[in-house]
């Protein structure tokens, strides 16, 4: 499934019959796909529909078993940055733990301090930054994670289920924040997400995602409210209650 | 009774043998420990931490080693080391390096084992992370050991508490020589079969405070590491 493009120098990642099996299972079957630069892409679907198999290809964590990633103008060392579900918060202080994601050539000491703090206050969490990472809350772990992002301008950032851990204010803060960044950079962003209403707020495209398979693509309105596959109505069904 | 109170006052004298002995038993202790520790626990955490053909057989065969008995590690060092062996040129049997090498082949697996175990528990959601933020792969190995520092270190204490307490592998390749090669443990088995009741239980007690402050050292990370 393809999105409809009028530049191809608009395309940031080609996906060409892309495959991923687990245990001999399939878990991911993307026959092709096309994520243009500077759009804002939510994968949505149920549990085991493929969206966090997706991040980890996009992020290289984990390889295809079979097809390819085309990546155009991503060849930075720094132009991913990948949020995995479960983000590890190193035991060093919350501040040190955001300054490691800051590569030491790119600026020197006290630059890389002032960015983290920078960071933690678009966060909310900037009076923990002497607290150790790993004695946080889920919900402020999650932010020190997301403040570890946004610390650096990346030029593709990959959420697997970003807020899955923060309360209302903390949705909030990382919303803002996560808009601001990528105002400020023209970052692209593809997240995986289970709160439609996170993929109206932030996204300008719906990936749906069914049994390893794209099976929508659009607009948010459209696929989240007006679903043509069958998977996309039964999940909208569930959704609704 | 009579033997608990003459191996206290063993204990407070001065006696040459028994220095030599708990000498002799912390070095080699000490040295058996560390090569197991740099050899084990780097490669404990590429296994724990990397998936790779055959890790399942190699992990399994490494649990097998780490209940190697030792008097089995002892004669295959033994042989290595014996005249006719291959490695008989260094004339090496009945000495400390020997018992050092027979430590090491008994507590290596251990060290490897158990650093393995205590990596895989936060490698994937930590090589995840690292990756993500674009940490370089050389630095994974090092940030590992660190995060998972505290439990290692209890590794490590457990290899000493092995090497220290061992008897059978230390007997078979360092021949018990007195001021040489004799250790705690095979002059406590010596001397028991002397009579020397008192010399045993002196060296019984020695090693038994040396064992409570290494487990109290490893209790008490634990308890840091809980807070």
């Amino acid at each position: 499934m393809t999105e409809p493009y009028k530049n191809a120098d608009d395309i940031l990642i080609e996906l060409r019959s892309l495959q991923r099996l687990f245990h001999r299972r399939k878990v991911l079957d993307i026959d092709q796909l096309a994520l243009m630069r500077g759009h804002r892409y939510a994968l949505v679907g149920a549990n085991g529909s493929g969206k966090s198999t997706l991040l980890k290809l996009l992020a290289g964590v984990i390889k295809p078993t079979g097809g390819e990633i085309v990546y155009h103008g991503l060849d930075g060392e720094y132009d991913r940055a990948y949020l995995p579900q479960k983000p590890y918060r190193f035991s060093f202080s919350v501040r040190q733990n955001v300054i490691m994601a800051i590569p030491d050539k790119a600026m020197d000491k006290q630059q890389r301090r002032q960015q983290a703090e920078e960071a933690l206050r678009r966060l909310g969490i900037e009076a923990l930054a002497d607290a150790k990472g790993n004695k946080l809350s889920g919900g402020e772990g999650q932010r020190l994670a997301l403040a570890r992002l946004l610390a650096m301008p990346h030029r593709l950032l990959l959420l697997d289920e970003p807020t899955s851990a923060t309360d209302i204010a903390g949705n909030e803060l990382f919303e803002e924040a996560l808009k601001n960044y990528l105002a400020q950079n023209q970052s692209t962003l593809i997240f995986a997400t289970h709160t439609l209403s996170q993929a109206v707020r932030l996204a300008d495209t719906v990936i749906f995602l069914d049994d390893g398979k794209a099976v929508e693509q659009g607009p948010p309105e459209q696929v989240l409210y007006h679903p043509q596959s069958d998977g996309g109505k039964a999940f909208l069904r569930f959704w609704q209650g | 009774m009579k033997y608990f109170v003459d191996a206290l006052q063993l204990l407070l004298g001065n006696n040459g043998e028994l220095r030599s002995i708990v000498a002799v038993t912390l070095q080699m202790s000490f040295f058996s420990t560390l090569i197991s520790m740099l050899i084990g626990m780097p490669l404990g955490v590429l296994i724990g931490s990397r998936k790779f053909v055959g890790k399942r057989y190699l992990v399994r065969v490494i649990h097998t080693l780490m209940g190697l008995p030792p008097v089995v590690a002892g004669l295959i060092v033994f042989l290595l080391l014996s005249r006719s062996g291959p490695l008989g040129e260094f004339q090496l049997l009945f000495s400390v390096p020997a018992m050092v090498i027979a430590q090491v082949v008994l507590i290596t697996p251990i060290m490897m084992g158990l650093t393995a175990s205590v990596t895989s528990v936060r490698a994937k959601s930590l090589l995840e992370t690292s990756r993500g933020i674009g940490i370089p792969r050389r630095k994974e190995i090092g940030l590992l050991l660190y995060e998972g520092r505290i439990q290692l270190i209890a590794v490590m204490m457990t290899g000493f508490g092995r090497a220290i307490s061992e008897v059978g592998a230390v007997q078979i390749v360092g021949g018990n020589v007195q001021f040489k090669t004799r250790v705690m443990t095979t002059a406590i088995m010596l001397e028991t079969n002397k009579g020397n009741f008192e010399f045993a239980v002196a060296l019984g007690i020695i090693l038994l405070l040396i064992s409570l402050i290494i487990n109290s050292l490893a209790q008490r990370l634990q308890e840091e590491k809980d807070d």
